[in-house]
């Protein structure tokens, strides 16, 4: 009968019904659009890093995020070829504070990502990488990732602009994506990125510091003895990390030492607080319009344990007409943000469940909240 | 205040007559009740005697301000005792919590001068909810309240909401709901 009552005090007005839906609706789209954009920042800086063709990598030990240029010497990814079950070791040259992209389109100017390998290693994993990276073997040629924000300019194979000062051509696209802090990615040969970067005061080339190490090993079973071996023998101004550790390195910075990812965990945690007031407004105002009827309820006999579980089951109940409608809301939401802002905002399968719980959580939290008024209603105030 | 009392036993003089006090529904002995504390507490009950014996029917008059409520929600285990002996159905309520007091008023049948019948529900299901309290098989209690409210002259308007109803018809659901409990006392204010 609690199920009954807790349902037809919820449907009984349509109007009222749809008011207190939208109210969910609104807060846990809040709280979609909160975990969407701190996943998608998580997920986006990492997503290089996963197209990676090693089991091993090798950064400065004092590169504290991907971004920053703290190149360590490639002596150490040479020594690390020489290390018993390491079968292939080539270094990557990244360019962020450097480079600078005339639009080909527009001609307008803008910052960009370069990446810097020798087109005979097969750095990537990326399929249409592999099947392009010998034509980068031609001096002054660029692959653009397609997936690069709309101002970059995507312009096709064949199109002639300017990286650096310097007139090179597009010769095809990968897609990889910008992320919060890249806005377009260009992959190049180790010798274009030398000619392009190259310090006129430097005694040494640019390709002497390299940026990651990318390790394949024979084993993939005996990574861990591997790691460990590697870290002896090359010493501590590199660090050597597996595939899990280095996403982790990067993911920590984001959400620990970058204040973006506390502003979004923050922005979570309001949108749940907003939708506890929300439900518990909705709630309240619903059991104070019938607080006569529940005193009357405990005036015949039925205790507190009855109100309270049929105020929980009403909320439970809110918390799924709330719900379903603000997943299908956020679904277009996301679809639309990763269209138009280029973020890979992922509606996954655990994030649906824990924003289920969430939303439970929240009502069941308001509803609790709400049922005091209930409870503490005299049953003789009837008469 | 004034209390009045009929019978509806075959022999109305055994009303009249005094009763022992294990044949007593009601055997309020004594009563006082306070409200308020400190220098605010004013006495609104004072030492009052009340014995109801079963089947009889009990009209309470008086003044506005003479306490026919508080005595009624006293009566009704609406409300904790303060001092003299209110006995109901056999059991001493002064001294009862709120849990036991709880358990007497599911003995009570209730109807209310506001109604207070939930709007969202309808007729058969608000008088459900008062007998479901008592553990009354499915089966029969549907047919019982189908019998009560049709006997009340609402067999057509048993799915009927609260609203879609007129004050008298409220009423008498309302009634009905109270007989949920096939109540061995009914409070009607």
């Amino acid at each position: 009968m609690r199920v009954l009552l807790a349902w037809r005090n919820l449907t009984a007005s349509k109007k009222r019904l749809a008011i207190s839906t939208s109210g969910i609706v609104f807060a846990v789209v809040l709280m979609f659009m909160q975990i969407g954009f701190r996943n998608a920042l998580l997920d986006s800086s990492v997503e290089m890093m996963s197209y990676l063709n090693g089991n091993l990598f090798l950064i400065s030990s004092t590169k504290y995020r991907l971004l920053t240029n703290d190149p360590f010497p490639l002596r150490r990814v040479h020594q690390a070829r020489g290390i018993p079950g390491v079968t292939e070791a080539w270094p990557l040259y990244i360019e962020t504070e450097a480079a600078v992209w005339k639009n080909p389109l527009e001609r307008s100017s803008h910052a960009i990502r370069v990446l810097g390998f020798d087109p005979n290693d097969e750095v990537f994993t990326l399929p249409v990488v592999r099947d392009q990276q010998r034509v980068l073997l031609r001096p002054d040629t660029v692959l653009l990732d397609d997936r690069s924000r709309d101002f970059v300019g995507i312009a096709p194979p064949g199109t002639k602009t300017e990286l650096t000062g310097r007139s090179i051509e597009i010769v095809g696209h990968f897609t990889l994506g910008a992320d919060f802090a890249v806005d377009g990615n260009l992959m190049t040969s180790d010798r274009t990125f030398e000619r392009l970067f190259r310090n006129a005061h430097a005694m040494t080339s640019r390709l002497a510091l390299v940026e990651i190490g990318v390790l394949r090993v024979s084993d993939a079973e005996r990574i861990v003895p591997l790691q460990t071996e590697l870290q002896k023998a090359l010493g501590h101004d590199v660090a050597v990390l597996t595939r899990p550790e280095f996403m982790a390195f990067e993911r920590r910075y984001w959400e620990k030492a970058s204040p973006v990812g506390f502003v979004f965990g923050l922005g979570t945690v309001v949108g749940f607080v907003v939708g506890v007031m929300i439900c518990y407004q909705i709630l309240f105002t619903d059991l104070s319009d019938q607080l006569p009827q529940f005193a009357t309820l405990k005036a015949i006999g039925y205790d507190n344990g009855f109100l309270r579980r049929m105020v929980l089951v009403q909320s439970m109940l809110l918390s799924i007409f709330g719900y379903v409608p603000a997943l299908g809301l956020s679904f277009l939401l996301y679809k639309l943000i990763s269209v138009l802002a280029g973020l890979q905002m992922r509606l996954s399968g655990s994030l649906i469940v824990v924003m289920f719980c969430l939303t439970v959580v929240m009502c069941v939290l308001s509803g609790s909240l709400a049922v005091r008024k209930v409870l503490s209603t005299d049953p003789a105030e009837v008469f | 205040m004034n209390v009045v009392t009929s019978s509806s036993q075959p022999n109305p003089g055994v009303a009249k007559a005094v009763k022992a006090a294990d044949e007593l529904v009601v055997n309020v002995q004594g009563l006082n009740h306070y409200f308020g504390e400190g220098e605010n507490r004013k006495q609104v009950l004072f030492n009052n005697t009340l014995q109801v014996g079963p089947g009889e029917l009990v009209i309470m008059t008086g003044p506005s301000g003479s306490g026919k409520t508080t005595l009624l929600t006293l009566v009704g285990a609406l409300r904790s005792s303060q001092e003299g002996s209110n006995c109901v159905l056999g059991k001493e309520l002064k001294g009862l919590g709120a849990k036991q007091l709880n358990e007497v008023r599911r003995q009570i049948g209730f109807i209310f001068q506001m109604h207070n019948l939930f709007d969202s529900l309808t007729a058969f299901e608000n008088v459900k909810m008062s007998m479901e309290l008592h553990g009354h098989k499915s089966r029969d209690m549907r047919r019982e309240i189908i019998k009560i409210l049709s006997r009340l002259g609402l067999g057509e308007r048993i799915y009927y909401k609260p609203r879609q109803l007129s004050g008298g018809q409220r009423q008498r659901v309302a009634f009905t709901t109270s007989l949920g409990s096939f109540p061995a006392v009914s409070d009607s204010v």
